[in-house]
């Protein structure tokens, strides 16, 4: 093997065939490069390089410096070639990469004894080195901002100043490439943690376009010698690595890979002859995957504590009840299962529609469905959240109501609407079940109302018409009646001349004739008048027994004629009250009247006085008897009395005199005083009427 | 000096048992049997009373005594009614057309002109 010397100039025509000048940089990353102790470049990629400059006369000169030098120089042009460079987007646009990778890595953490950094999660706030410009610095800075949190990264130079720092207390962790943490990790006091990020694949790079011949061939080798298991690339990586377990693919490698694109990894360890040379570390490695898979386990529960409420979220989503509908600008981007059994419709019909769209055309109300959506979308954002009824169709054209809630949401940073839809058609068709049932109740007893206020009517205007036509009949009979009662009124006056004995008996009845015909016309009246509510009670103050006197004064010859003995007692206190004095009057009469009608011998007794009110008041009452030694009334003629035309009589024919409707009037005057008519009564003993009236004391 | 009464009254019979009252005992009774003319009348013979039946073709008794009662040489007489109206209210309407009184038919004989001297005697007192 030939030795290459840092001060190339010296060695260049020592090549054999020397046409192609390189200048190779590299920094310290043992053992994929580093200075050995002779200042000469060493490691996997110096053992490469150098396999390859021999066979195509290249002369390499080594350029040592920082990873961030030799990028700088790489950039400048100041090398030709950069070793263990990852490909990037942002590397791509300036430099030019081979492709076929050299190596694979991934990075490691390490950490000081005792920081407390058991996962991923415990990074936060920790002191990290990592290297200066380097890919992981990159993605460390990129996975502290998806995870939300605060990482304290100290950007250094090389990898021994790194875990020095560790070392001294200066920093928490390392994150440090696989290789040289292999390597390296021994020489420090610190925990190898087996939290791995990043496989990636380390190529040469060259100043973009420029090299690519150079590149070209490093391909073509590669691919040689990772076929030839004792090929200078297998020796190199055996050398420094030292790896001769069989391999074996762990099941954490599948795991992880999940996480992220581990299958770069399997390239590598892929390859038959890498298989024997890790087979060494196997045990190692079964080791290591329980402990990764803790760990990733722990990686997963923190990434899951970032979305929790997402994923409840979602939970709720896919298993909720209700339709649920995700609306960003009023447009569905994600629906729950439900919706296909609420609408119809597929999620992939539904995503990218307006809920307008599968929505009656017009809302109950009239309102256009896409304007009147539109302004309760604008007025959820105001207000946060929204319930109201909703007429949607569905895919099988069925019109059905819903309820729905609509809410804002804020997910990945930006504010979403979300709709909850229920179907509440049952209930609505209950509602307007019952309303129409109402509203028809309603109807109905409108319609009976106004059929009975027209019987009312119809009533009323019959009972005006027969007042009508008792005034009008009453005023008809009159008139004729006074010229009968007039003429025989003068005719039995004789002033015309003299009458003879028969002509004065027959004029007589005529006259009595006219008198009954006129009673009952004033009877008929008086009862339409009270029925029609027409007879007011006039009350004044009058003396009381000066009223019983007047009465007395009237029927007295009717009871002298008949030889019965009339007689009248009136408590003398009771003095002057307020009534009606005609109606008391008229009642008396009418009383005192029946009573000697109905009486053939004995007598006829009115007695007055006062009593304390029934009721237990301060009132009292005026009670006035009209007792007499009758015929009497049976019990069962009791209830007739106050019913018109209903004469209690013995005989077939009308003994007694009487319109039959004196009793009827009766009953009703006192009624209008408040007061009330009594009857106690014997057959053949005789009859007791009262008049009872709450009395009304005038001044005296 | 004998009184006259004027009688407006469109029924015949009732006429002449009115008449024949008042006549019989001293009166000189005027008649007419329509509304209208029974207010000429009164204007023309300007009598000391006037018995007014209230239902009269042409003009009914009320609309009579109201137009009586404007006539200056008229605004004295006491002007009776003399009705078969028996509802309630018909006494107050003839009261409030201007009559002084109100008698009611069929007018008893016995009685009927001791009810008219009694408005004369009225009258007499609210002379004095």
């Amino acid at each position: 093997m030939i030795a290459f010397l840092l001060l190339p100039l010296l060695l260049v025509s020592t090549t054999k065939g020397a046409d192609r000048q390189l200048r190779v940089g590299i920094y310290d990353n043992a053992p994929k490069i580093f200075l050995d102790g002779d200042d000469k470049a060493a490691g996997i990629y110096a053992d490469i390089m150098n396999y390859i400059a021999d066979r195509e006369g290249w002369e390499v000169t080594y350029v040592f410096g920082t990873w961030s030098e030799g990028l700088e120089r790489l950039e400048e042009g100041e090398i030709d070639l950069m070793t263990d460079v990852i490909q990037s987007p942002e590397r791509k646009k300036i430099y030019s990469f081979q492709s076929i990778p050299v190596i694979s890595s991934w990075y490691q953490l390490y950490t000081r004894p005792g920081s407390g950094i058991r996962s991923l999660a415990d990074i936060e706030g920790k002191r990290i080195t990592v290297l200066e410009n380097s890919m992981q610095e990159a993605m460390l800075i990129r996975l502290a901002q998806n995870m939300g949190i605060q990482l304290d990264l100290i950007s250094v130079s090389g990898y021994g100043e790194m875990f020095e720092m560790v070392q001294a207390g200066e920093a928490d962790g390392v994150i440090s490439n696989r290789f040289y943490g292999l390597l390296n990790s021994g020489n420090y006091d610190v925990e190898d943690h087996s939290i791995v990020f990043q496989p990636s694949n380390l190529y040469f790079a060259a100043p973009l376009g420029k090299n690519l011949d150079v590149l070209e061939t490093l391909d073509r080798y590669l691919i040689e010698m990772k076929e030839d298991p004792n090929s200078v690339y297998f020796e190199s990586l055996n050398r420094w690595i030292r790896q001769d377990a069989d391999f074996m693919l762990p099941d954490w490698v599948k795991v992880v890979g999940g996480v992220a694109g581990i299958a770069v990894l399997m390239g590598l360890f892929g390859s038959v002859i890498l298989k024997r040379q890790v087979n060494i570390r196997s045990a190692e490695l079964a080791d290591r995957n329980e402990q990764l898979q803790a760990l990733y386990g722990e990686l997963k529960l923190a990434m899951h504590s970032l979305n929790e409420n997402e994923k409840k979220y979602r939970t709720l989503f896919e298993s909720a009840n209700d339709a649920i509908l995700l609306l960003r600008d009023g447009v569905i981007i994600e629906c729950n299962p439900e919706t296909q059994t609420t609408f119809g419709y597929s999620r992939e019909e539904l995503v990218g529609r307006k809920p307008a769209s599968f929505s009656d055309e017009v809302q109950p109300e009239g309102q256009g469905s896409l304007d009147k959506f539109a302004k309760l979308l604008r007025l959820v954002l105001e207000k946060g959240s929204l319930t109201f009824e909703w007429t949607f169709r569905r895919l099988d054209d069925v019109v059905f109501y819903a309820e729905v809630s609509l809410n804002t949401v804020e997910l990945s940073g930006e504010t979403l609407v979300q709709a909850m839809v229920r179907d509440i058609s049952v209930r609505k068709r209950a509602e307007i079940a019952l309303r129409e049932l109402n509203v028809s109740l309603e109807e109905r007893v409108e319609d009976r109302t106004r059929e009975l206020a027209k019987a009312k009517e119809k009533a009323e205007s019959a009972d005006r018409l027969k007042s009508v036509f008792l005034a009008t009949m009453s005023h008809e009979l009159r008139t004729p009646l006074n010229s009968i009662i007039g003429f025989t009124g003068i005719l039995l006056q004789e002033l015309p001349g003299p009458l003879n004995e028969e002509q004065q008996i027959q004029m007589k009845m005529v006259q009595g004739s006219a008198r009954h015909l006129l009673a009952l016309i004033n009877d008929v009246l008086d009862i339409s008048k009270i029925e029609a509510g027409e007879l007011e009670m006039v009350n004044a103050e009058f003396d009381f027994s000066e009223a019983v006197r007047k009465v007395t004064d009237i029927v007295r010859p009717l009871a002298e004629r008949k030889g019965l003995e009339l007689t009248v007692e009136v408590n003398p206190g009771i003095g002057r009250i307020i009534s009606d004095q005609r109606r008391v009057e008229q009642i008396l009469i009418n009383l005192v009247n029946n009573a000697i009608k109905f009486t053939e011998k004995g007598q006829v007794r009115i007695h007055a006085a006062e009593h304390p009110a029934e009721t237990g008041d301060e009132r009292r009452t005026l009670q006035i008897d009209v007792e007499d030694s009758g015929i009497g009334i049976r019990d069962e003629d009791l209830a007739k009395l106050f019913q018109p035309f209903q004469q209690v009589d013995t005989g077939l024919t009308r003994q007694h005199e009487g319109t039959g409707l004196g009793l009827v009037i009766c009953k009703r005057l006192a009624d209008l005083m408040e007061g009330e008519i009594r009857v106690a009564s014997r057959w053949e003993e005789g009859s007791t009427f009262s008049l009872i009236l709450p009395i009304h004391h005038g001044e005296e | 000096m004998k009184r006259t009464i004027l009688l407006i009254e469109d029924n015949e019979q009732n006429m002449y048992l009115a008449t024949f009252l008042l006549e019989r005992n001293g009166f000189t009774v005027l008649q007419s049997n329509d509304g209208r003319l029974g207010i000429d009348r009164a204007l023309e013979s300007n009598p000391d009373l006037i018995l007014l039946d209230i239902q009269l073709p042409s003009m009914d008794g009320y609309t009579v005594a109201r137009k009586i009662r404007e006539i200056a040489s008229l605004s004295d007489t006491p002007i009776v009614a003399v009705t078969s109206y028996a509802m309630p209210g018909d006494r107050e309407k003839t009261i409030e057309a201007g009559c002084n009184g109100y008698i009611e038919k069929p007018i008893n004989p016995d009685t009927f002109v001791q009810e008219v001297e009694r408005f004369f005697e009225e009258r007499s007192k609210d002379d004095e």
